[in-house]
């Protein structure tokens, strides 16, 4: 074993990064242990006792910074060393860049690109409504993707982006696609003739990216903010951006995503599907399809199915395709869970999710063959873990909820915690399947096989008779590539499903047979 | 950047949000901001540090929840480009830019406990770590006072931290103070270290206990204060401020919040949000301060 420690004298930075950084160089195959911390008198007597002070770090001070690294060879360690300083190097190059040419108004952004018609806002809650509402008096569309904006702020800004014929897409919008540009966590999906509103952020990326891999494509995608279909706000944006896609002339289908909306907002929304002369397609997840068919949409039961049925319109084909696909669909999921449910240990499936519609989508599935499952976004509010860091008996997480996030990335870019969870589920004998999401696309993480795999290897290890089902949102477009991470998954044993419905579908009628 | 002249006024409702008009290029001065020269100590994104003689610093920032006792405020506006700064009585001078402290807000980083009721607000302190414990970062302190949350650390040197942590809060509550601040000092990653905000957190909760038990506590912090002080000017001004009972802008909105069940969970939230876990730390000081009566001891 080596231990190699560099000081750099003067050079500090703050946790978070020296945080981020310790940990990417902790996970360096041949790595066994390391640490980024300023020299305090006191680290050093840490460092000392966890075996990573060096004779070098003695003359250090409180503002000097200590890289240590415990590594199998030489080598590696030079290596490790090497990398934290190229990544401390890039933080303060980004440093650099950011106070160099940063825009500091938005007069100045609008000078810097001319012609800019839209906004991306995302900074600290608290003063998003206040930069939005600027963007909107330059006469700027609006992605607000900060959240923590109050319902009463999200009521005046959407009344006055409505006033100005402007579209204000969030608060809390997490993906749009414009002009064929993925914007925030967005796909990389092929340009076509679907138009898509969407209340629901990864309810808009599974539908785009199952879209695009049908080899169909999108004319615009616009989210609004899960609370836009609230009773408060009324659906204004919902209700814009269907007559934005009702006028645009690229646009031949119209597919509307949500949570089911407020029954009056439903109202609104039907009236406004009734102008629409553009077949519309809806689904309002868990909603009442019946409520749907009457406005005149075509109601839908799953993502996947939205989308399929999407594409066959917009190819001019008949719907009828898609019910025999789907049809095709259950019986090959009721043979696969027949074989797969063989062996199993436990009775209960754990899910793991980075997408909060995913996570609602596999609840409602699930609700079929194990009634109402146990969640921190339950379906029913009975079901309400009290400590969502524990599972008991069926149980499907959203991970990407506040007690997950606050002080660390979103699941979709941090796979951390979620394999940590891994670990303690399948320490968990009653339990028989862990289901879980991957997505992809710009800002999520770009190799996200590389951080599950060593997990999921771990937990089949302790737990043989342990089944991963899982689903992969997004395109070979994306920058991770969706072949080569369904290749990753399936080679360390995970059954990958095509939809996170057909995912869900699986798990629950596995559970249903092994409960027989 | 122009100088900027506004009639004095003075931020005591930090929590009531400023009119989107005031957002425009403003000046805060901090309401004990020492005289002399400083020089540039440190610089961040949104804050540039200035040491002075001793323990004084200052610090510039552009975000207005980043505003203390000791800080300049430049909203909107960008960091100066000098790398010393001088205050006098009547004026700021950075570089040949002159701000004339008598036409320039304040920022008022006093707090009367008089203003809320203290029973409620203890309940509401105490019930923190049960009910929004999820909101604290992993990595946080947090763990002295919910040992369940030890889980989230793993490697030599975050478990020896853990470690030496739990070992200072025994010996707190064994009333060895002075041996528990010096476990506790300098301990953590950033510049400033995990263990030195918590025990900034432990000296402001002293006047919360103070004030509800009628009691000086004054010696404790002054002996807390000196058992902290190290070698870092930043660290040891930070420290002093919280013995002197000087909040920051996060600090007094979270306190004056606090009877508002709503806004109470946004302005934790946001305390929460200072550095990667040091507002979390910050807050398990004040918590663990509390909770414990640490100085009511006999």
């Amino acid at each position: 074993m080596v231990l190699k420690g560099v000081t750099k004298r003067g050079v500090y930075y703050d946790s978070v990064t020296l945080m981020i950084v310790s940990k990417r160089i902790n996970e360096m195959e041949g790595v066994t242990d390391s640490s980024v911390v300023m020299g305090t008198r006191e680290n050093k007597a840490i460092l000392k006792a966890a075996g990573l002070l060096v004779p070098e770090f003695s003359p250090a001070t409180d503002t000097d910074l200590l890289i240590s690294i415990k590594a199998g060879s030489e080598d590696v360690a030079a290596r490790a060393v090497e990398e934290a300083e190229t990544l401390l190097g890039e933080v303060t190059k980004k440093q650099g860049r950011q106070s160099a040419s940063a825009p500091r108004s938005w007069t100045q952004a609008m000078e810097q690109l001319e012609g800019a018609n839209l906004a991306l806002v995302s900074i600290a809650g608290r003063y998003a409504a206040a930069e939005a509402r600027k963007a909107l008096e330059q006469g700027l569309h609006v992605m607000l993707f900060s959240d923590n904006v109050s319902i009463e702020e999200e009521v005046v800004l959407k009344s006055y982006a409505k006033s100005k014929g402007l579209l204000m897409m969030g608060p809390d919008c997490g993906t749009a696609i414009i002009n064929g540009v993925p914007l925030a966590f967005g796909n990389v999906a092929g340009r076509g003739h679907i138009g898509i509103v969407a209340a629901s952020g990864t309810g808009l990326q599974e539908t785009s990216s199952i879209i695009s891999n049908h080899g169909a494509g999108i004319s615009q995608a616009i989210g609004t903010g899960g609370r836009d279909v609230k009773k408060e706000v009324g659906g204004m944006m919902f209700i814009e951006a269907l007559k934005a896609l009702n006028n645009d002339e690229d646009t031949h289908c119209i597919l509307l995503i949500s949570k089911p909306p407020d029954n009056e907002v439903l109202e609104k929304i039907a009236v406004e599907i009734r102008r629409v002369k553009k077949p519309v397609v809806a689904i309002f997840i868990g909603g009442n399809l019946e409520q749907v068919r009457r406005s005149g949409a075509i109601p839908v039961a799953d993502l996947e199915e939205a989308a399929l049925v999407a594409t066959n319109i917009s190819r001019g084909e008949d719907v009828q395709i898609v019910k025999e696909k789907l049809t095709e669909r259950e019986n090959e999921i009721s043979v696969l869970a027949e074989k797969l449910s063989t062996g199993r240990k436990g009775r209960f499936v754990r899910g793991l999710f980075s997408g909060g519609t995913l996570c609602d989508e596999a609840q409602l599935l699930l609700k079929g063959a194990a009634g109402y499952v146990w969640s921190n976004t339950p379906l029913h509010d009975d079901y309400r873990l009290k400590d969502p860091w524990k599972s008991k008996g069926h149980t499907v997480i959203d991970m990407g909820e506040d007690a997950f996030t606050t002080g660390r990335p979103h699941p979709m870019i941090d796979f951390s915690l979620r394999n940590k969870r891994i670990g303690e589920e399948a320490a968990d004998k009653e339990v028989a399947v862990i289901l879980f999401d991957v997505v992809l696309g710009h800002g999520a993480h770009l190799s996200p096989a590389d951080e599950l795999v060593p997990a999921i290897r771990e937990a089949t290890a302790a737990a043989p008779g342990l089944l991963f089902v899982c689903s992969v949102t997004g395109t070979d477009g994306d920058p991770q590539n969706r072949r080569n991470v369904i290749q990753q998954l399936e080679n360390a044993g995970v059954v990958v499903m095509r939809s996170n419905s057909a995912a869900a579908m699986l798990t629950g009628k596995i559970i249903q047979n092994i409960a027989r | 950047m122009r100088p900027v002249c506004y009639p004095n006024k003075v931020m005591n409702n930090p929590f009531k949000p400023m009119p989107a008009e005031s957002l425009s290029e403003e000046i805060v001065l901090g309401d004990n901001l020492p005289s002399g020269t400083f020089h540039l100590h440190s610089r961040f994104r949104d804050v540039a540090n200035f040491a002075g003689q001793g323990n004084d610093m200052v610090y510039v920032t552009t975000k207005e929840q980043n505003m203390s006792a000791n800080g300049i405020c430049i909203k909107n506006g960008s960091l100066p480009g000098s790398v010393s700064l001088t205050i006098e009585n009547d004026h700021v001078l950075f570089g040949k830019e002159k701000i004339n402290r008598h036409q320039t807000a304040t920022y008022c980083s006093q707090l009367s406990f008089h203003e809320i009721h203290c029973g409620e607000f203890e309940r509401y302190l105490l019930e923190i770590p049960e009910k929004h414990g999820a909101l604290f970062a992993p990595h946080s302190l947090l763990f002295l006072l919910q040992p369940d949350r030890c889980r989230n650390f793993s490697g030599g040197f975050d478990i020896h931290f853990m470690d030496n942590a739990l070992k200072a809060a025994d010996r707190l509550l064994a009333k060895n103070t002075k041996e528990a601040v010096g476990l506790l000092k300098g301990t953590g990653r950033g510049l400033t270290p995990a263990g030195d905000d918590f025990i900034a957190g432990l000296l402001l909760g002293l006047h919360f206990t103070a004030f509800k038990e009628k009691e000086s506590l004054s010696d404790l912090q002054n002996a807390i204060y000196q058992a902290a002080c190290g070698d870092n000017p930043l660290v040891n001004s930070f420290l002093r401020h919280a013995k002197e009972g000087h909040y920051f802008y996060l600090f007094k909105n979270f306190v004056y919040s606090s009877p508002q069940k709503k806004k109470a969970t946004e302005s934790l939230k946001m305390l929460l949000t200072m550095g990667a876990t040091s507002g979390a730390d910050l807050l398990s000081g004040y918590i663990f301060s509390v909770k414990h009566k640490i100085g009511i001891w006999f």
